[in-house]
């Protein structure tokens, strides 16, 4: 993806709004693509169709109604599409080849090679995956998760119940399917369904009884249960999953085998084990009210009054970046030490590859910048989509809009602080 | 123990009393009384002198001739003192006795707490006992029903995802026949705010969708709204005693909205919401305040107009009074801006008496009017009051800028026969103005 970039165009405008917007009767939320050879706008032409303009181009496509337009990681512009009363998915101005009565929920593979949503035909539930929909359908689907080989794991509801019908809910209507086989058990409720890394393993949040919650893998459900459980991680080489559970008030974090840490806090959520999996950061209040990151039961000792956002981890595994809230401002922590500065809003901190900066787009007075730990410079935009750094570490890719100009650059680190 | 008290059919609770041992009402009642667990449960306790003062703070104990066993203290008396004199040993005719009065005689709307000389949150009291019913398995039916929606959908009205985002689209059409490009922007990370709603909003309301989407179009907000799970912020689970299920939805409500990188979540006319999602739910999750500021819909309407950003074409005429929802007015002292909002909009308005955060209760909320129609005549009975109230004011219209209390109006108007209609803000906001 990176390697895709063209590192010497030091800028590229892709598109000027304002040159053609006259052409349309309106123009949307516009987003620009993570390699940044591409801006896209959902319009609406004079002729009260909808289509996607890209790089000042519009798909041929002409449609009756579009919304979520999202690039997949490898560039390619997915929508969700109405056209005669049926639904469709886009991709690059492209119908899926089945209409349907409702599409919603898309995700693309980290890669992008793989893109899924979920669909309903004849008042039920099924999944499309690459352009193919499952051959089972459900009355209803919730979570699903699709990883970088293309498979799909979703829970489902796989027993009618009637109105006010409290006992046979709590007999179990839901369960999982996965590539479109369904677990043999039901359970009362069922999330979050994760698949592990090898691409076979696949595991969920379920509720076993009124009162009682685990994780199962496979279908096998641990033997111990809890007060209440979120949603797990899976082990990168190992294929373990953990998951913070509650027991007797406080939260710890659990496997299989029972708590795997010792220490009790007030709340802990979304678990992430760091690209080698020698390390697990968990987002964790260590008293209530105040919040910090866990990297193997050892909570940083700077807190947090307002939130803590998931856990980023380097390329090295060394280091951990968080975006923060304090006292209503936002910042970046790294490792635990909070940055100076604080801004309107930030979003999640991408780490250099060799760990010595951090950076991340941050909003301050309804203007857009790059902070680089915790600095900001004088450039600002009026938007801007995720900064990626350059291979050398050197520069960074800024994908921003300047009134109704898109561009990308390459700006080096030192420019963009002055 | 049901002496002069109407015979009701629940399965809820009637199935599940069953099932029950002394040994298991028992392990729980020790366990939710603990003193390790619930510091608050004794130190109220310690602190109560049951003086009664709270009594006449009550409806349903106004309303049932000042019955005692009906005022608030009465209900402690039969419940939690009840355990404590028996050490903890009751059997299942006392939890059945102790969940009508728990879930269905108690709104849990805090206006005894106002009373009390010493301000003990008595509808706590109430709340343990849900608790302890929950953990027995003993529920309303149609409670538990709801409950049960919330834990599987994160909404109260088993709303699939597509229905949602369907509603919100047919509406986004509707609001654009009457403003020209009104939009329901879905899914537009950054925006200023995230507004959420309740379920009965896509599923029986939607009408109401429109008018914010009418609203926010000609006051020129940036304001989006999520397409998954999370734009629910209603929560039953928290009065039926489930606070495992009440944290999961407001767990993902206020994910939702860091995930769409908002400043702050409006929510729409809804009281208890505004509870679950500002207050039960974040101190379950270990928040001391919500992760980023919630805005009811009375503040933000009062905003729009003091503002300037939306302006009266003409007042509303038909006299018009208002109900106060407990949880934000009591609860969150809005009742000043309500009324700014009332005058703004209405030319001929009325106030009820008493008002503001004295105002009684509509004896839909505490989860009350989600016990279903078994339990329709002992609520609309045990309110009265509030007829009588609304009828004083002489007003053909009510505004409930709260769904429960909206529904709850509805049953009291048609029960007493009360020729008045009722209304929420943005039915009379979208009426008068400038378009």
């Amino acid at each position: 993806m990176v390697d895709a970039i063209n590192w010497d165009e030091k800028e590229r405008m892709l598109l000027d709004l304002g040159e053609v917007k006259g052409c349309f009767k309106r123009c949307l939320e516009p987003l620009m693509n993570v390699m940044g050879d591409q801006a896209a706008v959902p319009v609406q032409t004079l002729a009260d169709k909808w289509t996607m303009l890209v790089n000042g181009k519009p798909w041929d496509l002409l449609c009756d109604r579009i919304w979520h337009p999202r690039f997949s990681p490898d560039g390619r512009l997915t929508a969700l599409v109405q056209l005669d009363d049926q639904w469709a998915l886009a991709v690059d101005g492209v119908l899926s080849e089945e209409r349907f009565d409702f599409i919603w929920n898309p995700k693309t593979s980290p890669d992008g090679a793989h893109i899924a949503a979920l669909v309903k035909k004849d008042n039920r539930h099924t999944v499309l995956v690459d352009g193919k929909t499952w051959q089972h359908n459900y009355i209803s689907i919730r979570d699903y998760a699709l990883d970088h080989q293309g498979n799909v794991a979703a829970t489902v509801q796989v027993e009618p119940l009637a109105e006010a019908d409290i006992d046979k809910f709590f007999q179990g209507t839901w369960s999982v399917v996965y590539n479109d086989v369904l677990w043999q058990n039901k359970y009362i409720n069922a999330y979050t369904p994760v698949i592990g890394p090898d691409g076979r393993t696949v595991s969920a949040e379920v509720r076993t009884d009124r009162l009682d919650y685990t994780i199962a893998i496979d279908d096998r459900a641990w033997s111990t249960k809890y007060e209440c459980v979120w949603e797990q991680a899976h082990h990168p080489k190992t294929n373990a999953v953990v998951a913070p559970a509650l027991h007797s008030g406080g939260w710890s974090m659990a496997s299989n085998d029972g708590f795997i840490w010792d220490k009790k806090y007030a709340q802990l959520w979304h678990p992430k084990f760091s690209p080698d999996g020698t390390r697990l950061a968990v987002i964790a209040s260590p008293t209530f009210g105040r919040w910090t990151i866990a990297v193997d039961d050892q909570p940083w000792k700077a807190t947090f009054g307002d939130v803590v956002l998931d856990p980023v981890f380097g390329a090295d595994s060394r280091h951990v970046a968080v975006v923060v809230k304090d006292n209503e401002r936002w910042s970046v922590a790294v490792d635990g030490t909070v940055w100076g500065d604080t801004f309107d809003m930030c979003w999640d901190p991408v780490i250099s590859p060799d760990g010595a900066t951090t950076l991340a787009k941050v909003e301050k007075g309804g203007r857009y910048a790059i902070a680089i730990n915790g600095r900001t410079g004088g450039q600002s935009f009026d938007g801007l989509w995720s900064p990626l750094f350059s291979p050398d570490k050197k520069s960074v890719l800024v994908k921003c809009r300047e009134g109704d100009r898109f561009y990308t650059r390459v700006v080096g680190i030192g420019e963009l602080l002055s | 123990m049901l002496a002069n008290r109407r015979e009701v059919a629940d399965p809820g609770i009637d199935n599940a009393l069953k099932k029950l041992t002394p040994e298991k009402i028992e392990a729980v009642v020790r366990k939710v009384f603990n003193p390790k667990v619930s510091a608050r449960l004794k130190v109220y306790l310690d602190t109560c002198v049951h003086c009664g003062l709270c009594s006449n703070a009550c409806h349903t104990y106004n309303s049932r001739d000042k019955d005692p066993r009906y005022s608030p203290v009465g209900k402690v008396k039969q419940t939690i003192w009840e355990i404590i004199k028996k050490d903890y040993k009751v059997d299942a005719g006392f939890i059945k006795l102790a969940a009508r009065i728990a879930f269905v005689e108690c709104n849990a709307c805090r206006r005894c707490s106002m009373y009390c000389p010493f301000g003990i949150d008595i509808a706590f009291f109430m709340m343990t006992i849900r608790r302890i019913c929950h953990l027995l398995g003993v529920v309303p039916q149609y409670l538990q029903d709801t409950v049960n929606s919330h834990s599987t959908t994160m909404n109260q009205m088993w709303v699939q995802q597509d229905d949602w985002i369907d509603a919100l689209q047919w509406q986004e059409d509707d609001a654009n026949m009457e403003v020209a490009g009104a939009r329901i922007p879905l899914e537009v990370e950054g925006a200023d705010f995230m507004y959420s709603v309740i379920a009965p909003e896509p599923k029986i309301l939607a009408q109401l969708l429109a008018n914010m989407s009418i609203i926010a179009t000609k006051a020129g907000l940036n304001w989006t709204m999520p397409a998954t799970d999370g734009w629910d912020n209603s929560n039953m689970a928290m009065y039926s005693g489930d606070f495992e299920t009440m944290a999961r939805v407001e767990k993902l409500h206020w994910e939702t909205a860091l995930r769409l990188k908002v400043k702050k979540v409006v929510m729409g006319e809804c009281g208890h919401a505004f509870r679950g999602a500002v207050y039960d739910g974040p101190k379950w999750l270990s928040w001391r305040k919500t992760p980023i500021p919630m805005v009811h819909a009375i503040e933000f309407y009062y905003d729009l107009l003091k503002s300037g950003k939306i302006k009266v074409a003409k007042k509303f005429a038909e006299p018009v009074t208002v109900q106060d929802p407990c949880n934000v007015v009591r609860g969150r002292g809005l009742g000043k801006k309500l009324r700014y909002i009332m005058n703004a909009l209405c030319a001929d308005f009325r106030d009820v008496e008493p008002r503001m955060e004295h105002n009684y209760c509509c004896a839909a909320g505490g989860g009350v009017i989600n016990c279903g129609a078994p339990w329709k005549r002992d609520r609309v009975e045990g309110n009265k009051v509030k007829a009588e109230q609304i009828k004083q004011t002489g007003a053909d219209v009510i505004v409930t800028p709260c769904h429960n209390c909206h529904s709850g109006i509805e049953d009291i108007i048609g029960f007493y026969k009360l020729k008045v209609h009722v209304k929420f803000i943005s039915e009379i906001m979208v009426e008068v103005m400038e378009k």
